[in-house]
């Protein structure tokens, strides 16, 4: 047995039957075998010291160009051996012209304290692979570039195999992507690939394999076959913002309004030229937009409208004949019940108030302890907000009435409040509210109908299509509303 | 134009500012006619010489240029009021004075000489 040390490595690497070249990482070439010159069909001369690109000139934009260059760059870079399966490269003949030629290459970085000092460089021409076979069949040296073409095979196969599996993960996450993804590809814009999220956005219809036309007929008339044959012919891309599409529902339902942020990014797949498109369903945030917008306006058209109130009673109680301090009690006291009835509708949205909680609210905020002697008793239907504040304001007047000259300006006067609610046609309310008062001073019919008597007689009867009466016999006020309803939904 | 003197119809469903309003043109010298609802301002249009028109826009959620339409065929200026200051009246009533809400009785003057100037 020979010890390692003794073999000459050296003649081993200019006698092997491979073709081997050493290049340092500037790719300029170092030293190359024979196999490698004979392979080549150049001369040592010819190329050691020369960069490899230089020595075997070809297009930098061409395929082989860029699969060498970048194999013996990743080598560089990662310090790891790279294969080249197959790769064109032809090679000039010394009578001058090119010849075409395929190789099978493998870079095998050699370090020098971990660093990539040189790549060697084995080809394989498989021109004449059929050639070679046979020759390797009856002669033994040639054996070798079979082994090396299988090595490489193999390698190759790995690499697939990760390839394979690294385009089911992709497949996965287009799959599950929350956006929707479709690729549309040809003249027919024929859908290639569409996710889960797409299919949802078309109503689960199966897309896949139609042309758009045919697999969404509905979106023809909207432009948009036309604006995606634009964007693959034109290879510009289209952005959408907040588009709007119509498209059918689940089971070919009618058509429904859809709001998309989406991109048509032209591509080329294998089909030809195509469109990648990409988009979110922004139907719920632009209706949640829309509404709080509508929010927004009614909110500021309430306050508006509320201000009017509050400046209609600063008005009716600041006027020249009262006393101002009396006046400030009255405004006062009538913000506050406005304000009583106004906390009733917010716990309701402001879409409805109880009856019931109206009245009792109005009398506690303007009766005070007094309120015990107001006796309310009638079912707690449901009234519109507008309804709500002129009951309230009218229950304010009519019980600052009866604390100023009625029943409950005495220490035993009682207030009785009935009422009775039937429903009528098409959903209206027949209401007939029933104020009487008892036990107080003798009552004298107001010599100046103020604004409470009026907002009482003139502003329910025209808010609540009602009529109205309001009587002062001696025994104690009594005042009759009939109003009909509207219907207010639960 | 002056209220002295004048009629006026007011179209308003709130009957706290109505009552306001009233008292406000009353005290100008003018004679009110309310109306809280489309329909009932009709009816007194077509019963009653009025000499002008205040018009709140919406009336409980229903717009009020119907009658906006009957005044214009006849001839009988208005101005509109509004709670929705933002928002911008159809073509034909694009120039009529408004005011918004709550509005001062300087700003109802102010609306009321724009139509003489316009009629």
């Amino acid at each position: 047995m020979i010890a390692p040390q003794s073999i000459d490595f050296e003649a081993l690497f200019g006698a092997s039957p491979n073709p081997y070249v050493m290049v340092a990482p500037d790719l300029r070439i170092v030293t190359m075998n024979d196999a490698y010159l004979s392979a080549t069909m150049r001369e040592r001369e010819d190329l050691v010291g020369r960069k490899m690109f230089d020595a075997f000139p070809s297009d930098p934009d061409s395929e082989s160009h860029r699969l060498l260059r970048s194999s013996l760059e990743r080598v560089v870079r990662t310090a790891q051996r790279d294969e080249i399966a197959l790769i064109r490269y032809d090679i000039e003949l010394p009578s001058g012209g090119y010849e075409e030629r395929y190789w099978s290459a493998s870079h095998v970085p050699l370090l020098i304290e971990g660093k990539v000092a040189y790549i060697l460089q084995h080809t394989v021409d498989v021109t004449e692979l059929h050639g070679l076979r046979k020759l390797a069949a009856k002669t033994g040296p040639h054996a070798r570039d079979e082994t090396g073409v299988f090595q490489r095979a193999n390698a190759v196969q790995e690499a697939n195999q990760s390839l394979a599996q690294e385009t089911q993960r992709l497949r996965t996450m287009f799959e599950q992507a929350p956006g929707f993804v479709a690729v549309l590809s040809g003249p027919d814009l024929r859908f290639r690939l569409a996710n889960a999220a797409y299919r949802r956005l078309v109503g689960g219809r199966d897309v896949i394999g139609k042309p758009i036309a045919e697999a969404l007929p509905e979106v023809v008339d909207q432009g948009f076959p036309a604006l995606l044959e634009k964007v693959r012919t034109s290879g510009e891309p289209f952005i959408g913002r907040g588009a709007l599409v119509q498209l059918e529902g689940e089971g070919g339902g009618p058509l429904e309004d859809r709001y998309l942020d989406f991109v048509y990014q032209p591509i080329s797949t294998s089909e030809g030229s195509g469109v990648f498109v990409q988009g979110y369903d922004v139907t719920d945030q632009r209706r949640a937009e829309e509404h709080q917008q509508l929010l927004i306006h009614e909110l500021n058209h309430r306050v508006k409208n509320t201000l009017s109130i509050v400046q209609a009673l600063a008005m009716q109680s600041f006027n020249d004949r009262a006393d101002p301090a009396a006046a400030r009690q009255t405004f006062d006291a009538r913000l506050n019940a406005l304000s009583a009835a106004h906390n009733l509708l917010t716990t309701q949205n402001w879409e409805r108030a109880g009856l019931l909680d109206i009245i009792k609210a109005s009398v506690a905020a303007t009766a005070g302890a007094n309120a015990s002697r107001v006796s309310i008793r009638g079912p707690d239907i449901l009234i519109a907000p507008q309804t709500a504040v002129s009951l309230a304001m009218a229950t304010h007047e009519l019980c600052t009435n009866a604390i100023k000259y009625g029943a409950l300006s005495n220490d035993t006067g009682t207030v009785d409040v009935r009422w009775a609610a039937a429903l009528a046609n098409c959903g209206q309310v027949d209401l007939d509210i029933d104020w009487r008062e008892s036990g107080g001073p003798p009552v004298e019919p107001p010599s100046h109908r103020g604004f409470g008597t009026r907002l009482i007689e003139r502003g329910l009867s025209a808010e609540l299509r009602s009529t109205v009466s309001l009587e002062f016999p001696p025994g104690g006020v009594h005042c009759t509303i009939r109003a009909k309803l509207p219907s207010v939904a639960e | 134009m002056s209220f002295c003197g004048a009629t006026v119809l007011i179209l308003e469903d709130e009957p706290i500012i109505a009552l306001a309003l009233e008292d406000v043109l009353v005290a100008e010298g003018a004679s009110v006619r309310h109306a809280s609802r489309i329909a009932e301002a009709r009816e007194l249009l077509l019963a009653e010489n009025v000499d002008s028109a205040i018009l709140d826009v919406n009336l409980h959620g229903t717009l009020s240029y119907p009658v906006a339409e009957l005044l214009a065929e006849r001839r009988i200026p208005f101005i509109f009021a509004t709670g929705y200051g933002d928002r911008a009246h159809p073509q034909q009533f694009a120039e009529v004075p408004t005011i918004a809400k709550p509005y001062s009785v300087e700003d109802l003057r102010k609306a009321f000489s724009q139509l003489t100037a316009s009629t």
